[in-house]
């Protein structure tokens, strides 16, 4: 009997609330930095995504053997970057990812070097073209931003 | 305030718990995302070989027949499917590279389709006369197999194949010659047989080699201008690209180590050779400066005795790079280089008192510069 620890209830209930407290704070951070750590991880998916979508459209270019006009909506939010027969394409909000395809092309062709920004007031579609001049067998393969007429 | 020592423990292992829970929980969403990614760049190779060879059979400037227009201004006749006979080569695939026939005009297959690290071969097989003729991509300078587990890179002009791979050793080389690099004909093939004999010699036996995606195709073979039936083989596979000049510096300078003496082959003289350059994959033209600097920055000149220059290997270098005085710019290939310092006075000179400076930059930039500098111990 003698051995029995004195408890107070109201400290019983001070570090309840404590336990609470944290418990609460670490579920917060918890939720936090998962949701931030798969934000940016969708970024990538996303941007890997749309820049595969853009380039299997120049891909198939290459597939027509003769002159070809392509239209395709400009994705929001994304800056579609045109280097020779890579397409680099950024998105997201948390921090610019990036996604990087690379199109079918004649070796010899001439291509386009531009860069899109599709959240431009003027830009709302993407035009993809390619000819072929037959008595040299070169191509021209270019691309342009337009606005919806 | 008198405190339990049982609770605080027990809060403690709360929040230990959760912090385990947090890293396991972003780990695992971190490496489901990135698995899902490197699935994604696998099964790349398989959607790309119908498309590429699509592209390969259909293009004017590769494979496909175009029949000349007879009303003047009107444009060729297109036929998909149709291969032009004359448009490729007699090369034979089987044969050793070194045996390869040279054939005329053989180069025109750079001109044919690319896309990205992919390498490709197509085999149009005649039918009717059961004869069976090649074209080819041309290989970049800087090729490897993605495809396989292991990290193979190719440096086009010094035909060095490296295996980057537990249980290879830095000194494992591929026997590829230029030729096949420069024609890609037997690339793909020889790669894998070749890795696969090094993961077998040094006990690898789980070493997974992808084999390279390959899909026949029945198509029309236009031939002395008639039409016979043929069978169209492609098989595709991946390179690496180089690496932008950007990313150079850590594949270019691979470690500058302490500098040992070496005596002179030319006037027994005694000079220090300082560290490997490494020059690896690099996709840009680029060249080195390299000099020695003194504590305050100050470059070391010829006038007062020094001299830097390019040793080609530990055991010899050469004089005519050698003379190169104060400091030297040489338009460097992908392959292992020495720097060689020759102080006034001898060796005994430098006690940590001098830096190497070695500067990187672009062929086409003028204004990029990577300065990289490493202390003369």
């Amino acid at each position: 009997m003698t051995n029995s620890i004195a408890r107070s209830k109201r400290g019983d209930v001070q570090m309840g609330t404590a336990f609470i407290r944290d418990l609460l704070l670490l579920m917060m951070l918890l939720s936090t930095s998962v949701y931030i750590v798969n934000n940016m991880q969708m970024d990538f998916v996303v941007a890997d995504n749309s820049v595969r979508n853009i380039g299997v459209l120049f891909d198939s270019l290459a597939l027509v053997p003769g002159h070809v006009e392509v239209n395709e909506i400009c994705p929001g939010g994304t800056v579609i970057a045109v280097n020779g027969s890579r397409i680099t394409m950024k998105a997201g909000l948390l921090g610019q990812t990036e996604g990087t395809y690379y199109y079918i092309t004649p070796k010899n062709a001439t291509l386009p070097n531009v860069e899109i920004d599709c959240d431009d007031a003027d830009i709302d579609y993407i035009r993809m073209t390619k000819d072929i001049n037959f008595s040299t067998m070169k191509t021209t393969i270019g691309v342009e931003g337009y606005a919806k007429e | 305030m008198l405190r339990n020592k049982r609770a605080d423990l027990l809060e403690i292992m709360i929040f230990m718990f959760g912090i385990v829970i947090v890293i396991l929980v972003i780990g695992a969403t971190t490496n489901a995302m990135g698995r899902q990614s490197e699935i994604v760049v696998i099964r790349e190779i398989d959607s790309t070989i119908s498309i590429m060879a699509d592209a390969v059979l259909n293009a004017p400037e590769c494979a496909l027949y175009v029949e000349e227009a007879d009303i003047e201004g009107a444009e060729p006749v297109l036929h998909k499917g149709v291969v032009d006979w004359d448009k490729l080569y007699d090369i034979p695939i089987e044969a050793e590279p070194e045996d390869m026939p040279k054939v005329e005009g053989a180069t025109a297959n750079a001109d044919c389709v690319t896309k990205g690290p992919y390498v490709w071969r197509l085999a149009v097989k005649d039918l009717e006369k059961n004869e069976t003729k090649y074209i080819s991509s041309k290989c970049d300078a800087t090729v490897g197999i993605r495809g396989s587990d292991l990290g193979v890179s190719i440096h086009g002009d010094s035909i060095i194949g490296e295996v980057n791979y537990p249980g290879f050793s830095s000194g494992d080389t591929l026997s590829v010659t230029k030729k096949m690099v420069e024609t890609c004909l037997t690339l793909p093939e020889a790669f894998i047989l070749q890795i696969a004999d090094l993961a077998t010699s040094r006990g690898l036996g789980t070493v997974k080699l992808q084999p390279l995606p390959r899909a026949t195709y029945p198509v029309t073979i236009a031939r002395n201008k008639t039409y016979v039936p043929g069978e169209a083989t492609f098989i595709l596979g991946s390179i690496e690209i180089g690496a932008k000049l950007e990313e150079c510096p850590s594949k270019i300078i691979e470690s500058m180590e302490e500098y040992q003496t070496y005596k002179s082959y030319y006037d027994d003289s005694e000079f220090a050779c300082l560290g490997v350059i490494k020059i690896g994959a690099c996709e840009a033209d680029f060249n080195f400066t390299a000099f020695v600097v003194d504590e305050e920055g100050d470059r070391k000149t010829t006038s007062e005795g020094w001299n830097v220059f390019l040793v080609k290997s530990k055991e010899s270098y050469d004089e005519a790079t050698a003379t190169a005085k104060d400091g030297f710019t040489p338009k460097v290939e992908p392959t292992i280089h020495y720097i060689g310092i020759r102080p006034p006075g001898g060796t005994s000179v430098f006690k940590g008192q001098y830096y190497l400076h070695v500067e990187i930059s672009s062929a086409d930039k003028q204004d990029y510069n990577i300065p990289l500098e490493a202390k003369i111990r």
